[in-house]
């Protein structure tokens, strides 16, 4: 499966609770809508990590990165290729 | 007008500095900022919206907003109205509030634009709800309400600007905190103003808090550590900076920020600050402002508060310990740590206007260190109970145990306690079921209670796993009812999030067969925490 659609998952089954963003799409905001706290952030970044082998650096932990499926995917491609 | 020193109620604490520091800014938030004379009079003219749709004294407004410049606005404006204040958590289920609002009869609340949507939902579950005075000036487009809506320009343009009377006495609600209760529903914490003004003053003495100070507001105002950010700094006339919600999912801008705004006191739960030091790059910033570091509500792992220490050598820090239901009511100035230190700080000793003690099982005084047992809270800052219930009042809030012949009501924490050499309490764990997550309280009960309550659950065990990072993660088994229809993990978490807030919702979610249990047939929470364990 590539990258965007194992994050697309990831994000879908563990931290979307409400379901009202049940047909999350990729350019959605995932942090005005509340999707994403401080713990799923951390949680994500576990993931990226440990299943798509990349290593996010703190330089990285920016809104810009991280504000919809789209975007962390970009990130992660951008990392899988350097 | 009150001075200084006869301030016996919150709102005096924004009349007086008011007077005193007019031009000073009072709150800001991202490229906003609101100086004390406006928060005085834009506080006023919210009382007068408030007297004008029928509010009473003592009669409790929701707040229902995100941390922003309103909702500073709307807490003084309600208490000048002679009113308690509720807030509400934002990011909470509909559910969750309306039972809140309906619990505690709220028939005023203070909102948003962007939040005026849930309004018809929360009306129809709460119908005790009549007036929402919506704080900013965006259209509200809502059909059918059974609301009366008031709009910003018409409570700023058309409201007096002068100080409403009221006949409030010290003794009186200010503001009433829900929290997490076992039985799943949450209890609200009533707490006077001079419950409030006991921490309040003693932290503005300890901290020599001054009108040149900028003191952080991370915590959201449904939780306790707020009332110091906010009051704290409204009394000695300085600057309130609220911390935008996201930034805590980016440590290298909270920590840029916490720089660039020039902070001098940082209150948080310390989890924020492990955050921080692990992925913050503390090294590319100047923390020279940065001069006191209050933490509470959980232990902070020593390898994490070593590393802040020496991150930002140039401040003092705290280990503030209380319950909601006592405020902050032993410290701990934390010294250098030696680097093969493993064991957390202290919590410490009373504060210098409040009063602890521990008595073991047998009923006796925790006096020497191995001696162990459940630390009481006595002094002017216990709260007055739980709203509308008085047989947990009455579980919690007991007459002084070692004090017969003479009426006085101590708090029993729960928390157990021992104590060191030099008489400081260490804190060992709980009593109950009660856990800690990222500072907040949350009762087990609570969330097995809202699984329970879906159709295809038979039986279901919450169990806690200690996590250096959060306190605590959740992880719930779940046993289903035989031909039920298909649950996943998911959806179990949807469910979830129609009941709790965000934080109460199992992070794991593990399918079993049947629930080990122990021999007189009750689920078998050690075993199930081995299987965590294991799980890892």
């Amino acid at each position: 499966m590539e990258a965007k659609a194992q994050i697309r998952d990831f994000i879908i089954n563990e931290l979307v609770q409400d379901a009202r963003h049940a047909n999350l799409g990729d350019n959605d905001p995932l942090i005005e809508s509340g999707i994403m706290d401080s713990l799923g952030m951390m949680k994500l970044i576990g993931f990226l990590e440990d299943n798509l082998s990349i290593e996010i650096n703190d330089d990285e932990l920016i809104p810009e990165n991280f504000s919809s499926i789209e975007t962390i995917g970009n990130l992660v491609a951008e990392k899988q290729a350097g | 007008m009150a001075t200084s020193a006869d301030i016996s109620l919150l709102p005096q604490l924004l009349t007086v500095s008011a007077e005193k520091f007019p031009k000073n800014t009072a709150v800001r938030f991202q490229e906003e900022s609101l100086n004390y004379q406006d928060l005085d009079r834009f506080s006023n003219q919210v009382a007068n919206q408030l007297l004008a749709c029928g509010v009473r004294h003592g009669d409790r407004v929701g707040i229902y907003l995100n941390k922003s410049i309103p909702s500073i606005i709307s807490i003084f404006g309600i208490l000048k109205a002679g009113a308690v204040y509720v807030p509400l958590d934002a990011n909470a289920p509909i559910s969750r509030i309306a039972y809140i609002i309906e619990n505690c009869q709220i028939n005023c609340l203070l909102t948003s634009s962007t939040k005026a949507s849930q309004l018809p939902d929360i009306s129809a579950q709460a119908p005790s709800l009549k007036h929402a005075i919506i704080t900013d000036n965006s259209p509200v487009d809502i059909e059918s309400t059974a609301l009366n809506l008031y709009t910003w320009d018409a409570v700023i343009e058309n409201t007096p600007a002068t100080l409403p009377i009221n006949n409030s006495r010290e003794t009186d609600l200010a503001y009433i905190l829900y929290t997490s209760g076992s039985t799943g529903v949450p209890k609200g914490v009533m707490i006077s103003h001079l419950n409030a003004l006991t921490f309040i003053n003693w932290c503005f003495e300890t901290f020599s808090v001054t009108s040149q100070d900028c003191l952080s507001s991370h915590a959201p105002l449904h939780f306790d550590l707020s009332i110091h950010d906010i009051y704290v700094a409204i009394k000695a006339g300085a600057t309130i900076a609220l911390v935008p919600e996201t930034l805590s999912m980016f440590p290298p801008r909270l920590a840029a920020w916490i720089a660039s705004m020039g902070i001098t006191v940082w209150y948080s739960v310390p989890s924020i600050l492990s955050m921080l030091v692990l992925h913050g790059r503390l090294e590319k910033y100047d923390f020279s402002s940065l001069r006191t570091i209050l933490f509470a509500g959980e232990v902070f792992p020593v390898k994490y508060l070593r590393a802040l220490m020496d991150a930002i050598p140039g401040a003092e820090y705290y280990n503030l310990y209380g319950p909601t239901e006592t405020n902050v009511i032993t410290y701990f100035k934390t010294l250098p740590l030696s680097p093969d230190r493993t064991s957390p700080v202290p919590i410490g000793k009373a504060c210098e206007n409040m009063d602890v003690f521990a008595l073991t099982e047998a009923g006796s005084l925790v006096c020497k260190p191995g001696e162990e047992g459940e630390l009481i809270g006595r002094g002017p800052g216990v709260a007055r109970g739980y709203w509308g219930d008085a047989e947990k009042t009455a579980e919690n809030f007991i007459q002084h145990p070692l004090q017969t012949n003479s009426p006085e009501i101590v708090y029993r924490t729960g928390d157990i306690v021992t104590i060191d050499e030099d008489g400081n309490y260490i804190y060992i764990g709980r009593k109950d079921q009660m856990i800690k997550s990222r500072g907040y309280r949350i009762e087990i009960g609570d969330i097995e209670t809202a699984i329970y309550s879906h159709p295809a659950v038979q039986e279901s065990a919450v169990v806690a796993i200690p996590d250096d990072l959060l306190g605590n993660r959740l992880k719930v088994f779940v046993v289903l009812k035989e031909n039920a229809i298909p649950l996943d993990a998911a959806a179990l978490r949807m469910h979830c999030a129609e009941h709790l807030p965000k934080y109460m919702i199992p992070e794991t979610v593990e399918f079993l067969p049947g629930l080990p249990k122990t021999s007189t047939g009750k689920i078998d929470k050690p075993a199930l925490q081995k299987l965590s364990g294991e799980a890892k």
